[in-house]
């Protein structure tokens, strides 16, 4: 590979240049018909360019060597012309926000959007602002095809998972990576979690982060999103799964001041509907246990109708969802100035979000610096960009958690009433404690306010990047780029919270710090050839290193309440995390042309991690990539009807790293049970303890690798009125690592080992359509849509289904052969063959006796569908999101069934007979089998909504296992350009923005876009007492000077 | 000029390339967060309390039902009691015996021929474990088992007899009273308070590995009924000699009683309420014989009365375990002073030394009966019970005070295989016809070791090696 390389380089480097400086001329006008009077054409990589007159015409001397032209011009698609052999070149540029030609991709370089072999999606950033999400990646959603993000719930800082092309690792990351001007940046989700902690804490504690969090939105110019792992060779193993490629804005010519500011209120959008007519209590309306004795201190709401005569407890219904939830508002100000002359620019920006959420004392507020710099000092360029944002916010405890806002609230009986305690808050006791309608559970109101999760992270991005154009055909790039940043947190829980083990008071101290550092050296050639080919090489070299720490402190058992320090605990514990990861990289990437038309692109990379065992990391592993594009159009007679039809091909695998530290077998301080007790740990007695792991460290781990093979096709018809692009892709994941199980008499119980593998592939299909383009009225339709199928092909032998995440004991993320990734696995209906339940005596449907596989939580397929119209300056725009399919099990809502807080289960003056057939006997097996008598067996309201649409053990989870299928206005935004332009103001934009204003879904719980373990996990279709979604209305200016 | 440089450049960067990239990545390999060292003492804690949860954990819950000292009331163990015992029931107790054995073995070679104290100690926790793992599975991996450290070739761990295991066994005990019969200075280092069971006594410990050598002896009473007793009683003069005296020398297993350090039946209690109860039979056998032991045996029931649950009942108003045996740091035997004195009665007996067996079996009571209750065994009770002579004495008298002091132990279920006393009536409801003998070879075992019995062993009433 590397002598390969060494001639190649060589080669290109001894042919023969020499070319005069030419003058090229020509015409620029919009696809409109208008001719377009100052439009800037440029001599890329050189100081070359000139402006168009009056009659949009130009006339550009062009240094010997260059070979392009760029030509811009506002509300217009700038576009790059590659000279040939004529001297006059007229220029039709694209009007609206249609796709741009030119496409930014792997290490910032610009290539002819009609070159690029494979799909890659670009997104404005003015389209991330409007839609008023603080978190970049919740600002992706429905935005582009073959793109899923899933939003975790309306908290401030909630995170937000985004997936290209579905999952394709079991252990791994499954997300994209960020690059920003050309630089990784961490979009890790990290909880906070003391090691001695034995269960899952995505399903409980606060919704944490994602840390793309600290991108202010108003900063990004554009994101393009490379959907296949196309990038990989030249972003290295973390850009398998994709890479949302971010553009910043940069400085321009002169100076220029752009001020915005905006305001949204926050609603709750969601919630499930509860009912107002029985108060708390158990059974039959009685509030009274079996015993006789009155018990109303029971999570129960099967009690006495509200009202009923003689009972105080119970003598009025409250609106607790309604008393809780507050109104949240958003501010988000943004001032950047811009400046600069012909050879240097400069952008500074400060962005302010303070927002308050729906959930009482929750909030978050982010100050954000951006420096972007540009000089070209003759042939050398410099840039660079430096970023400081602090990000601070206040969380509540959410899911399967005792102290859980949602646990608490939805739970409530409506007798009882939130506020309506006698302390000072109302939601506390004399003594300040939760005022609760059960000992169990915090008021949720208490909670949100003596149980914060408060946060504090300081980040520092910057990079520093020089090219030197040594020759016309030869620049060298070297740059390297920076993230960093400490994350500060502090969970208290007051004394009497219960989500602790005992409510004594419990803080925690939690620092977490991230430091990584790229850096890139390449060079590129692109050298002038005569005739219809065109050859272009990069090569280079990369090298990245990445550290997290993790230091976390324990206190327990307060001793002065309401102070919170460590030193007031009198139970202290302390776990420390360390993981650094190292890779380095070499790379190439060729590109060949034909007359414009026809280009093949090969790249190649080899890695270096320090993740593998001593031989493959010497080894180091190598992974390929090719890509054709044929604009078959340039091949084809000019027509009225196919104004541009593009094939691509593309094929490109990627190779990823283990995680750190799995190669070799640790000591562990044990825990020894049977399952029974809760058995023994370390310290024992006041002795220590370390045994040998009993999972085994792999000194032959092998890279995972992903395949996509993916051919597309996009065409244009009636001068670009109409634009598609289709794609289908097949992806295939091999080399997966599984943990294989190993016979305990090995001594262990489990080995890393290089086996699974799964497969996704689909359809992506982005439709525009410009049926309207006048002065006066403009009317666009901008479509995708994504259908992606993942199957799990291969696990360990003898091992047909893992665990993914341990969730429930009732339900599970599975990965099973043959299945989708992630599929809900659970307890079932017996059912007959064709599917009707069978009835046991007691009038309760019988289980299966095996779980199963009840659902798919992702989805079928997706849809966004943007319209925009613009009369007369006036801009409406409207997103419509679909979701079809995408199963959620709404543990929430079997639970609160059985509680008797839901609205279904109010109707409880009868009784039911669930619809099935009764059994009447057993096959060979003992399975029950039935001979068609349907059932009549009544049972009581609490029975069926406790063994049948409930959680009772009776009840199989799959009954309340829901599609999580949606439409819904995402976005609707009216925007208006004040027609005032004079000497000092440039543009006045004002707005309106309506987020999620309408959403129709069966679902019977909150806002079906929901993750209760959030992109921090890679399972997801579990909602059990998640925090609601919300929508906003938000009003906004924006002026530029 | 220009040329030459570029030519620099392009090599410079492929140097930087090949070369320097996998220095680069070197040196990040071994985890900060874990160690990939340990040291003697910290392995025998962790050995020592394993072995703890072995031998009074699952494992003498399910010898306690079986031999029906207990009664399984509920849950699991109303399956258990009605014999339900399925190939996926023990990984747990299979997985830990093997990572202890496996512990045993790193702990052994650590401690090397530089600390024989240690190895010593390491070499009686490994023939426990090993015992313990036979007298339930029969054959069993041994010489290849707990290798997987040593790759893929040791994935699939062959089974030995259980013939061999129990000759590996007694040569591990002997082994042991060689290395801890080494004076403390020719150890490095010596076991202090984290040998929790002696504090690194080694005299103790050597008492301890003849004790045991005498009961695996005594194990093979069916196949080798002269031979096994003249070694277990060789055995046994050997721990005599090596200053077994009485009680306190007990092999135990303690329990601090902190949140992490529970006695197991108590914990079990408190997790796990009514799913094991006294069993009936027990409770009357103690009546019968008017036991002083019966209060610290049971607790009282509802009525103040000591009851136990009938066979194939699951009543669970009957009494619980009591406090001797499941108080928060109620101490568990593992080889006591008793257990030695009742091996020696048996083992006399079957050499036909009734005069030693019958005064071995008095003392086995008295010395009990002193242990629990804190005072001498009345008068009555001593007429009554532990008052043989060569005359009167039977084994049947013998392995049935033994099965009465031996109470909660897994000694119990193999004494009871072995010499069939007390005689049990299986359970009525029992889903298999007869007391099980065995547990069936575990699911993973089948699943991930191609060594393992093919087919599977699912037969729980086919007696092991010794019991054949």
């Amino acid at each position: 590979m590397k002598k390969v390389l060494l001639i190649a380089g060589l080669l290109l480097m001894s042919v023969g240049l020499a070319l005069a400086q030419r003058v090229v001329t020509g015409s620029v006008t919009g696809d409109d018909g208008e001719t377009l009077i100052g439009a800037s054409v440029r001599v890329p990589g050189t100081g070359a360019g000139a402006v168009t007159d009056v009659n949009g015409r130009y006339s550009v001397n062009v240094p010997a060597g260059a070979n392009a032209l760029t030509i811009s011009y506002t509300g217009y698609t700038t576009q790059e012309i590659t000279l040939g052999a004529s001297n006059v070149v007229d220029v039709v540029l694209v009007s609206g926000q249609v796709l741009s030609e030119a496409v930014v991709t792997a290490l910032g370089i610009s290539k002819q959007e009609k070159s690029l072999g494979y799909g890659v999606t670009s997104v404005n950033g003015d389209e991330v602002t409007r839609s008023g999400e603080v978190n970049v990646i919740q600002g992706l959603a429905a935005k582009s095809s073959g793109v899923q993000v899933i939003g975790t719930g309306g908290t401030p800082g909630a995170s937000s998972k985004i997936l290209i092309r579905g999952n394709s690792t079991f252990t791994g990351e499954n997300q994209p990576l960020i690059v920003i001007d050309g630089v990784p940046y961490d979009n890790q989700t990290l909880g906070s979690v003391a090691s001695d902690y034995p269960f899952n804490a995505n399903l409980s504690g606060v919704n944490n982060s994602n840390r793309a969090l600290d991108i202010n939105p108003a900063d990004v110019e554009s994101i393009n999103i490379l959907k296949g792992p196309a990038a990989a060779a030249l972003y290295g193993t973390r850009a398998a799964n994709g890479v949302l490629l971010i553009t910043t804005k940069k400085g321009g010519k002169g100076l220029s001041v752009s001020v915005s500011s905006s305001i949204a209120f926050d609603e709750v959008n969601k919630l499930p509907e509860l009912q107002k007519e029985y108060g708390q209590g158990v059974g039959g309306g009685s509030l009274t246990g079996a015993d006789g004795n009155y018990v109303p201190e029971v999570p129960f709401s099967w009690g006495p109708r509200i009202g009923t005569a003689g009972v105080p407890e119970v003598a009025q219904a409250y609106d607790n969802l309604d008393t809780y939830f507050d109104r949240g508002v958003t501010w988000n100000n943004n001032i950047a100035v811009s400046m600069g002359n012909e050879n240097t620019s400069l952008r500074l920006s400060y962005g302010n979000s303070n927002q308050t959420g729906i959930v009482p004392n929750t909030k978050l507020n982010r100050n954000s610096f951006r420096l972007s710099t540009e000089s070209q000092f003759g042939k050398f360029k410099l840039s660079g960009s430096a970023a400081y944002s602090n990000t601070k916010d206040n969380k509540a405890q959410n899911g399967s958690n005792l102290s859980g806002v949602m646990l608490s609230l939805t739970r409530m009986p409506p007798s009882f009433n939130v506020a309506g305690g006698p302390g000072p808050n109302g939601y506390d006791t004399r003594d300040g404690l939760s005022y609760t309608y059960f000992s169990a559970y915090d008021n949720p109101l208490w909670s949100a306010y003596n149980n914060p999760l408060t946060g504090d992270v300081d980040r520092i991005t910057g990079n520093i990047s020089g090219t030197l154009s040594l020759m016309p055909w030869l620049d060298l790039t070297a740059r390297i780029g920076t993230d960093a940043y400490s994350d500060n947190r502090k969970q208290i829980f007051a004394i009497g919270a219960q989500d602790p083990p005992d409510p004594v008071g419990e803080i925690w101290e939690n620092t977490k710090h991230h430091l990584e550092v790229n850096a890139d050296l390449f060079a590129a050639f692109k050298p002038q050839m005569e005739g219809r080919f065109g050859v272009s090489f990069t090569v280079g070299t990369n090298l990245n290193s990445r550290k997290d720490d993790d230091a976390f402190s324990r206190g327990r058992n307060l001793a002065v309440p309401g102070f919170y320090n460590l030193s007031n605990a009198s139970d202290l514990y302390n776990s420390q995390i360390t993981l650094v990861k190292r890779i380095a990289g070499i790379f190439g990437d060729l590109g060949l042309s034909y007359a414009n038309q026809l280009y093949l692109n090969f790249t190649g990379r080899n890695d270096w991690a320090s993740t593998f065992g001593a031989d493959a990391r010497k080894k180091g592993f190598f992974y390929p990539a090719a890509n054709l594009s044929w604009v078959f159009t340039e091949a084809l007679p000019t027509n009225q009807v196919l104004s541009f039809g593009k094939l691509r091909l593309s094929y490109a695998k990627a190779g990823i790293e283990p995680t750190p530290y799995r190669t070799l077998t640790y000591y562990v301080s044990p825990f020894i049970t049977d399952g029974f007790t809760n058995g023994f740990g370390f310290p024992y007695g006041g002795q220590n303890g370390f045994s040998l792991s009993s999972r085994l460290g792999n000194l032959n781990l092998e890279p995972e690798l992903n395949t996509t093979y993916e051919g597309g096709i996009n065409l244009k018809f009636f001068r670009n009125k109409i634009d598609l692009d289709l794609t289908y892709y097949f992806k295939k994941s091999t080399n997966l690592l599984v943990l294989r199980p190993l016979a305990g008499s090995t001594g262990f119980q489990d080995v890393y080992t290089n086996i699974g593998a799964m497969e996704n592939k689909g359809w992506e299909i982005e439709l525009g359509l410009h049926p309207i383009a006048t002065k006066r009225f403009k009317w666009d339709i901008e479509a995708n849509f994504t259908a992606n199928r993942n199957k799990v092909t291969k696990l360990a032998e003898g091992v047909e289904e893992i665990n993914i995440e341990t969730a429930f004991a009732s339900i599970g993320s599975f990965a099973i052969v043959g299945q989708p990734y992630g599929a809900l696995y659970s307890t079932r209906w017996a059912r007959t063959s064709d599917g009707q339940l069978l009835i046991k005596a007691n009038g309760l449907p019988a289980l299966e006796p095996l779980r199963g596989n009840v659902g798919n939580p992702y989805p079928d397929w997706t849809a966004g569908i943007r319209n925009v119209f613009e009369i007369y300056g006036v801009g409406i725009s409207a997103l419509l999101d679909i979701r079809q399919g995408g199963a959620l099990w709404n543990g929430t809502y079997a639970r609160l069934n059985r509680f008797g807080t839901t609205q279904a289960s109010a109707d409880r003056d009868h009784t039911y007979v669930i619809e099935g057939v009764k059994i009447t006997g057993t096959d060979d097996n003992g399975n029950p089998i039935s001979d068609g008598t349907p059932n009549d067996i009544e049972i009581s309201a609490n029975s069926y909504y406790s063994n049948y649409v409930g959680d009772s053990g009776a009840a199989a989870v799959e009954q309340t296992v829901q599609e999580g299928s949606w439409v819904r206005l995402r976005e609707l935004t009216l925007s208006y350009n004040i027609p005032l332009r004079n000497r000092y103001v440039r543009g006045i934009n004002v707005f309106a923005t309506g987020r999620n204003l309408w959403l129709s879904t069966d679902y019977t719980g909150v806002d079906p876009e929901t993750s209760l373990t959030g992109a921090g996990s890679n399972v997801g279709g579990f909602d059990y007492f998640n925090m609601p979604s919300t929508k906003s209305y938000i009003v906004g200016v924006n002026l530029s000077f | 000029m220009k040329n030459i440089f570029s030519a620099g450049f392009m090599t410079l960067l492929l140097l930087l390339g090949s070369s320097s990239c996998s220095n680069f990545v070197d040196g990040y390999e071994v985890s900060p967060n874990s160690p990939t060292e340990t040291n003697p003492a910290l392995l025998t804690t962790v050995i020592e309390v394993a072995t703890f949860a072995h031998f009074s954990g699952q494992l003498a819950r399910l010898s306690s039902v079986m031999t029906q000292q207990c009664a399984g009331t509920q849950a699991q163990f109303e399956d258990i009691a009605k014999y339900s015992i399925l190939e996926g029931d023990n990984i747990n107790e299979w997985q830990s015996l093997y990572s202890a054995i496996t512990d045993c073995d790193i702990l052994i070679d650590l401690a090397s021929e530089s600390n024989p104290h240690y190895r010593g100690i390491a070499k009686v926790l490994k023939a426990m474990n090993l015992g313990i793992t036979t007298d339930s599975w029969g054959d069993i991996p041994n010489r290849e088992a707990g290798k997987g450290l040593q790759g893929e070739a040791y994935y699939n761990p062959a089974y030995d007899t259980q013939e061999l295991v129990y000759q590996d066994i007694q040569a591990l005990l002997s082994e042991a009273i060689t290395d801890l019969s080494k004076s403390v200075d020719d150890n490095n280092i010596v076991p202090g308070s984290d040998d929790l069971i002696f504090n690194g006594d080694a005299s103790k410990w050597i008492i301890t590995a003849n004790i045991l050598k005498a009961r695996y002896e005594n194990h093979l009473s069916k196949r080798d009924p002269a031979g096994s007793a003249t070694r277990a009683l060789a055995a046994l003069d050997a721990a005599y000699a090596a200053g077994l005296a009485g009680a306190d020398s007990d092999c135990n297993a303690v329990f601090p009683g902190a949140g992490n350090s529970l006695n197991q039946w108590y914990a079990f209690n408190n997790d796990r309420g009514n799913y094991i109860k006294m069993g009936e039979g027990f409770v009357n056998l103690l009546k019968s014989i008017d036991d002083p032991r019966l209060p610290f045996y049971a607790t009282e029931d509802a009525n103040g009365e000591y009851t136990g649950t009938p066979l194939g009942s699951t009543t669970t108003s009957t009494s619980d375990v009591g406090p001797y045996f499941a108080s928060a740091t109620s101490p568990a035997a593992l080889a006591s002073y008793v257990e030695a004195k009742f091996i020696e009665a048996e083992a006399a007996f079957r050499s036909n030394n009734k005069i030693r067996a019958a005064a071995a079996h008095n003392e086995a009571i008295q010395a009990h009966i002193l242990q629990v209750t804190g005072a001498a065994a009345p008068a009555t009770y001593v007429t009554a019970q532990a008052s043989e002579t060569d005359a009167t004495i039977t084994l049947e008298k013998i392995m049935t005070h033994k099965y009465v002091a031996l109470f909660t132990q897994y000694e119990s279920y193999t004494d009871w295989r072995r010499t069939n006393i007390p005689q049990l009536t299986p359970n009525p409801v029992g889903l298999v016809a007869g007391i099980p003998r065995r547990l069936p070879t575990p699911q993973e075992e089948r699943q991930y070791n191609s060594n393992a019995p093919n087919p599977s062993i699912t037969n729980i009433l086919l007696p092991v090696w010794w019991d054949q």
